[in-house]
């Protein structure tokens, strides 16, 4: 059989999987395997079968995915993060909308020091909800709010999306982290702009919060500073070329460990249960990536990738047109898929096109990244959504998607402002120590 | 028969996974810290950390995945599968189970394979100088389990339905 006919019908077997529910990792696998028996035969197969996960279970980058998880569930467990956003209310909360900000700007915090953005919304909306509830905030933008601000874990670094990319495309994983720095500022901007602007047209929707005194303000900065401090540690470090992003990780381990010890906040149910979580999405994490690999051989092997690249590259798109239609993409699988699920599926295909077309792969990078953050807020996956749901079971679905709305707008600016100035994310990258 | 995989296999994915959580992370997270710290303050770095890290990584990896099975820690396109109900759900959890029985099985067999070569021919690390061939059949077994677990729980949630993933 035709070589390109077995990589199509392995391209139809895998959807299938994909669509009556087959785990994603356990279908990339399957359908690597059985793609690979057929072409290459058994021997060889099972070969390959064991070797990708003795090559990358071992990979001192790999490394950083269960570090940079356990730190930021450390974290998550030991209550940091309620430091955080105390810190940043007691500035903030008076200005129109100011608890709403506040969240804004204490997620981008917590995402500083956690790659999760599910683990973001979580921690934060238990926080700030009850709060902004307590205000009589809008209950739509309260939980838009929180719903899109939780994405900023994802693309303000460490970022597991940004390891897991790293990974895949065997780019610099610190050079990854500080080319978001840039644009996930600039989002927690745009967002912070989008409630101001919508408060001040309208005050009922975010009334002002409780007042402080300048005592009560130098105060909150101690609160901040160990979350500051940890992040200077570890983004600062990879930065300086002091760590590499797995040495970075340890170390930041061990300093959530320590700063929680200072802080008196630090038990041993907080470390056991980051330990018990971290090897769990560790694991997960690594079987899609071992299932990716298996695929994307496949695929290699077919040689169907290089059609698809060709076949791209001949219809002369351009740069502009061409990720205008990946965002197209982007937007109809985050609507059916996982964020690893998205990038796993695309990566194979869609990098040897970004490189034929001379785009960076790092800048390449932070526009997976942010497209994955749309995934995560809108229908009918939404996974931030669904958290934020928990949260605030009282405010419909529908309420919360529609109060994510304007923020997805404000995602969709700034990604286009990445496209127009490709420097906004390259340029802190280039003076890297 | 199938009830009694379901009980030592359970018992075993448990026995890993507190392996590799009390364990091998911890052991990762210091390892990491000490050589760092011995790099820059007393310019001795451990050589053989890198491999250390590499097998430490491995073990806590793969003891926990039989687990993550049972705990639900997967992720799938839910628009089709969550509308499913009785015979049809069983036939998809059951597609699931046969394509991990087959990659893992794959697995288990081939490590299997190498063990004896990799202990005839005493490989070992770059630069740690411990034999390779437990850790691989240590991803063996741990494949064996995972086998049994998807054999008697094809499903891939504990029967007391805790704990779905929840946190990624």
């Amino acid at each position: 059989m035709d070589v390109t006919i077995v990589g199509l019908l392995g391209i139809a077997l895998l959807l299938a999987l994909l669509i009556v529910g087959v785990p994603i990792a356990l279908a990339m696998a399957v359908t690597g395997v059985v793609g690979l028996w057929v072409l290459e035969g058994a021997s060889a197969t099972i070969a390959q079968v064991v070797l990708i996960p003795w090559d990358e279970g071992r990979s001192f980058v790999i490394v950083t995915i269960p570090l940079f998880v356990l730190m930021g569930q450390f974290v998550f467990h030991t209550g940091l993060a309620a430091d955080l956003y105390d810190g940043v209310q007691k500035w903030i909360g008076r200005v129109p909308g100011g608890l709403a900000i506040t969240s804004v700007l204490a997620c981008a915090g917590f995402g500083a020091v956690t790659g999760s953005s599910i683990a973001t919304v979580a921690t934060m909306g238990s926080i700030v909800m009850p709060e902004m509830r307590r205000h009589g905030y809008d209950a739509r933008l309260a939980t838009g709010a929180l719903a899109a601000s939780g994405t900023l874990g994802i693309l303000i670094p460490p970022s597991v999306i940004f390891i897991f990319y790293g990974v895949m495309t065997e780019t610099s994983i610190g050079a990854l982290f500080i080319a978001g720095i840039i644009p996930g500022i600039l989002t927690a901007l745009t967002f912070s702009a989008i409630i101001l602007v919508r408060c001040l047209w309208r005050p009922e929707l975010g009334p002002k919060g409780p007042p402080s005194t300048w005592q009560e303000r130098l105060r909150a900065v101690k609160r901040v500073a160990p979350i500051g401090s940890l992040f200077v540690l570890v983004i600062g470090g990879i930065y300086a070329g002091i760590f590499t992003p797995t040495e970075a990780a340890g170390i930041g381990c061990m300093g959530v460990i320590v700063a929680a010890a200072l802080l008196r906040k630090l038990t041993l149910k907080a470390l056991s249960r980051g330990l018990c979580s971290t090897a769990l999405i560790a694991s997960m994490i690594f079987a899609i990536i071992m299932g990716g690999y298996l695929m994307a051989r496949f695929l290699a092997v077919t040689g169907l990738t290089q059609g698809i690249v060709s076949f791209l590259v001949d219809m002369q798109l351009g740069r502009v047109s061409f990720l205008l239609l990946l965002v197209v993409l982007f937007l109809i699988l985050g609507a059916m898929l996982d964020v690893f699920g998205m990038l796993v599926l695309t990566i194979p295909f869609v990098v040897p096109v970004i490189e034929e077309l001379g785009i960076d792969l790092i800048w390449f990078g932070v526009f997976a990244v942010i497209m994955a953050e749309l995934a995560l807020v809108t229908p009918p996956i939404g996974a931030n959504v669904f958290v934020m749901r928990r949260v605030a079971p009282e405010v419909p679905m529908g309420d919360i998607f529609l109060g994510v709305a304007p923020f997805v707008a404000g995602v969709l600016g700034v990604l286009a402002l990445l496209i127009a100035f490709p420097e906004l994310a390259l340029w802190l990258p280039r003076q890297m120590g | 028969m199938l009830e009694l995989t379901d009980r030592w296999s359970a018992r075993a994915a448990l026995w890993l996974y507190r392996l590799g959580v009390y364990g091998g992370l911890p052991a990762l997270v210091v390892l990491v810290t000490v050589d760092v710290l011995l790099r820059y303050l007393f310019n001795a770095p451990l050589r053989w950390s890198r491999d250390a890290n590499g097998l430490l990584l491995l073990i806590s990896l793969f003891a926990a995945l039989p687990y993550a099975w049972d705990r639900g820690y997967h992720i799938r396109m839910e628009l089709l599968y969550s509308r499913l109900r009785g015979r049809r759900r069983q036939l998809a959890d059951l597609l699931s189970a046969l394509s991990g029985i087959v990659v893992f099985g794959a697995l288990a067999v081939q490590s299997a394979r190498f063990v004896p070569y990799m202990a005839a021919t005493w490989e070992t690390g770059e630069d740690l100088m411990l034999p390779l061939w437990p850790f691989m059949a240590f991803m063996g077994v741990c494949s064996v389990v995972f086998v049994a677990r998807l054999l008697s729980n094809p499903e891939g949630r504990s029967a007391s339905g805790e704990g779905e993933s929840d946190w990624m």
